[in-house]
């Protein structure tokens, strides 16, 4: 099948980065929206990167930045929002420098989303069917009736029952997880190297969120290509990714493999979401909460943006931001005293 | 020891073959035609004990919002009786009765910006309470109970003056919960009360009602998607499905031995945070049917994996398979899930 010709064809192009298995670099990025309350900042100073073919998770609670981030790897924030520094490499190149002309080809072909809600992000006047070919005719020089064919070839793959009749069908036909299952054909149709999947299950019942996440998981390891997952559920984070990174605030303040993270929370934030949570598996009699709430991006906690709510902050947390600190190997913390935090556990 | 162990099992609110359904019609351009109707609760028989939390878990549209509206009186049945204390419900028709039902039943709503007057202040929110159920009482007097209900919930006595719009989704859910509480109740009906929050303030709003629930003796009825919330709170879970309950049981019971097929799946698809749990996960084929049109027989055979030809034609009774574990399914699975 040509989905498979393809994904091979991409992966021995090679990057030019000097470490040849990052296929995603942020370095220092810091997005701010210009509103008439103030200055929102939103996204600042956020570095990750994304390993190919790898699931990688960003976990953190409404607002703290985790869909601008996404957004920003595609220069895709609208105004009032602006990208005020950091680079994006994806393949050696800096994103945010290319011309719109450039970054067009990357988007939708190399690099695709999939969103929160599929119904507001389908055209409710065209078919899906249309809609999935339009990408595949955008980014490559090929038939109508070919790229229909395509079409239907992508819906099946994704598991949408009988496809063939389906795929003349309107967006409102469809049910909320069939939807989410066109979105996501309609991400693959070009064969992405990254699929940034925000929050794709959190409008779904739970049954249908297993098949979407399947259908990823499923998906990932058949073409190799590497996931950004954003989501605000640990259990999601824990059962598909590999790596991940915990936002708060426009920060992020963790980053680690799955494994290391949900047995060695470092930063007291991370402790504290992982507490904050019902477990099916264990019966908890009390949850552990957090004071206060999530603070005001326009005008946020002056150095460490946890400092307000943290039981270990001391002077230094509400003067100095702490940078992201390499912990070990695959672990990263920006805490300034989580050593003297954990001691006890180390 | 005889008297509480006869209290706690007393029954305070039982229903018996409890049906709702809401006709669906097509509007043409000169009358509008009955296509059919929505089961949303079908036939529904249960007992509910004093001072337990029954939890109440479903995907979308399976029924259990108008299930916890239709056993307040909100809305009314179609058909089957609901007993509350000794009384019949649906049988209140002056006002005296449905004030003395309101007094002993409250909701707590899912949207905490929705459920609130905009414009009136957190006092005149909760004073209404006393204004409607305790006539009589004076203006001082009034103000001294709504700020003792707010510090119960957590908030603080200037709060009072201050509007819904002032405050987070968090704080908000603590007034309505301030709200429920001032009639002193015994029921209240929670209905997703945490969905709309962020974990932290999820956590704090649990907390609080596992609180007060403890403080007052209080019995709920707790309704929402999210099964790890629901096991949390709740003394026995009953999951529902295209309007029926298929399975209830005390919770831990519920989730470590989970009977009906839809029960084993629903559990195995809820994502555990630890990367280390090994289990088997069972991923339901295709969607909810359309409960315009229940299938015949089992309502979950549609989807179930293991259906076999009766299924389709008989549809399973809601029985006891061991004690206090009841199940509607021919034939119940063994599992274990952890």
């Amino acid at each position: 099948m040509t989905i498979v010709e393809q994904s091979i064809r991409e992966d021995d192009i090679g990057i030019s980065n000097q470490d040849n298995d990052i296929l995603v670099e942020v370095k220092d990025l810091t997005t701010y929206f210009y509103t008439e309350f103030g200055i929102v900042r939103a996204v600042e100073g956020v570095s990750f990167h994304i390993k190919k073919g790898e699931f990688f998770g960003l976990v953190g609670e409404s607002g703290c930045g985790k869909t601008v981030t996404a957004l920003s790897c595609l220069n895709l924030v609208r105004f009032p929002g602006m990208i005020e520094g950091g680079q994006v490499f994806y393949k050696g190149k800096d994103v945010l420098k290319l011309k719109d002309k450039d970054i067009r080809k990357i988007r939708g072909a190399e690099i695709s989303m999939i969103f929160q809600d599929p119904l507001s992000s389908l055209n409710p006047v065209f078919t899906v069917g249309e809609q999935i070919a339009e990408v595949i005719s955008l980014h490559e020089d090929v038939k109508k009736d070919v790229a229909k064919e395509r079409a239907i070839k992508l819906m099946e793959e994704v598991g949408i029952p009988l496809a063939q009749e389906r795929v003349d069908d309107y967006p409102h036909q469809f049910s909320g997880g069939m939807r989410q299952r066109v979105m996501i054909s309609r991400a693959l149709s070009c064969n992405p190297t990254l699929l940034i999947a925000d929050e794709p299950t959190t409008a779904l019942d739970v049954t249908i969120q297993a098949q979407i996440l399947e259908i990823i998981r499923g998906l990932q390891k058949k073409f190799g290509m590497s996931v950004l997952l954003i989501t605000h559920n640990l259990g999601i984070i824990a059962e598909n990714c590999q790596r991940v990174g915990v936002m708060y605030g426009g920060h992020i303040v963790e980053t680690a493999a799955v494994k290391t993270i949900y047995k060695d929370p470092r930063h007291p934030y991370t402790q504290a979401l992982m507490a904050a949570i019902p477990r099916l598996d264990l019966s908890i009699d009390k949850l552990q909460t957090l004071p206060g709430s999530v603070p005001d991006l326009i005008d946020p906690p002056t150095g460490c943006r946890f400092h307000p709510r943290c039981s270990y902050a001391t002077s230094k947390c509400a003067e100095v931001v702490p940078p992201l600190k390499i912990w070990t190997s695959d672990h990263e913390v920006a805490c300034h005293h989580h050593e003297e935090i954990n001691a006890s556990k180390d | 020891m005889t008297i509480s162990n006869q209290t706690s099992t007393d029954i305070i609110l039982e229903t018996k073959n409890l049906k709702k359904s809401f006709p669906v019609y097509v509007k043409g351009v000169v009358r509008k035609t009955l296509v059919g109707y929505i089961r949303a609760v079908d036939d529904i028989t249960i007992k509910i004990r004093k001072g337990e939390v029954f939890g109440l878990v479903g995907e979308s549209g399976c029924g259990k919002t108008t299930f916890g509206r239709v056993v307040l009186n909100l809305l009314p049945p179609t058909s089957g009786d609901a007993i509350f204390d000794g009384q019949r419900i649906f049988d209140m028709k002056d006002r005296k009765e449905a004030l003395w039902f309101r007094k002993q039943a409250q909701l707590i709503f899912q949207d905490p910006y929705l459920s609130l007057n905009p414009r009136l202040s957190v006092s005149e929110i909760i004073g209404e309470v006393f204004i409607i159920h305790s006539r009589g009482m004076s203006k001082q007097e009034r103000r001294e109970r709504v700020v003792k209900l707010l510090n119960l919930c957590g908030l603080e006595d200037y709060h009072a003056l201050r509007y819904p719009h002032e405050f987070s989704g968090g704080q908000r859910q603590r007034i309505g919960i301030a709200r429920a509480l001032a009639v002193e109740p015994q029921l209240i009906v929670a209905d997703e009360p945490v969905s709309a929050l962020d974990v932290a303030v999820q956590a704090q709003i649990l907390n609080l009602l596992k609180d007060i629930r403890k403080r007052f003796n209080l019995t709920y009825i707790f309704i929402a998607h999210d099964l790890s919330v629901v096991r949390h709170i709740s003394d026995r879970i009953a999951v529902m499905y295209l309007g029926k309950i298929v399975e209830l049981a005390p919770g831990e019971d519920f989730v470590r031995n989970p009977r009906h097929p839809y029960t084993e799946a629903l559990i195995s698809a809820i994502p555990i945070p630890d990367p280390t749990l090994e289990r088997k996960q069972i991923i339901l084929p295709g969607d909810v049917a359309s409960p315009l049109n229940i299938p015949s027989g089992c309502r979950f055979r549609t989807r179930c994996i293991y259906a076999k030809q009766k299924c389709s034609e008989v549809e399973p009774p809601f029985e006891e398979i061991s004690p206090d574990h009841f199940v509607a399914c021919h034939y119940p699975v063994e599992s274990k899930l952890f």
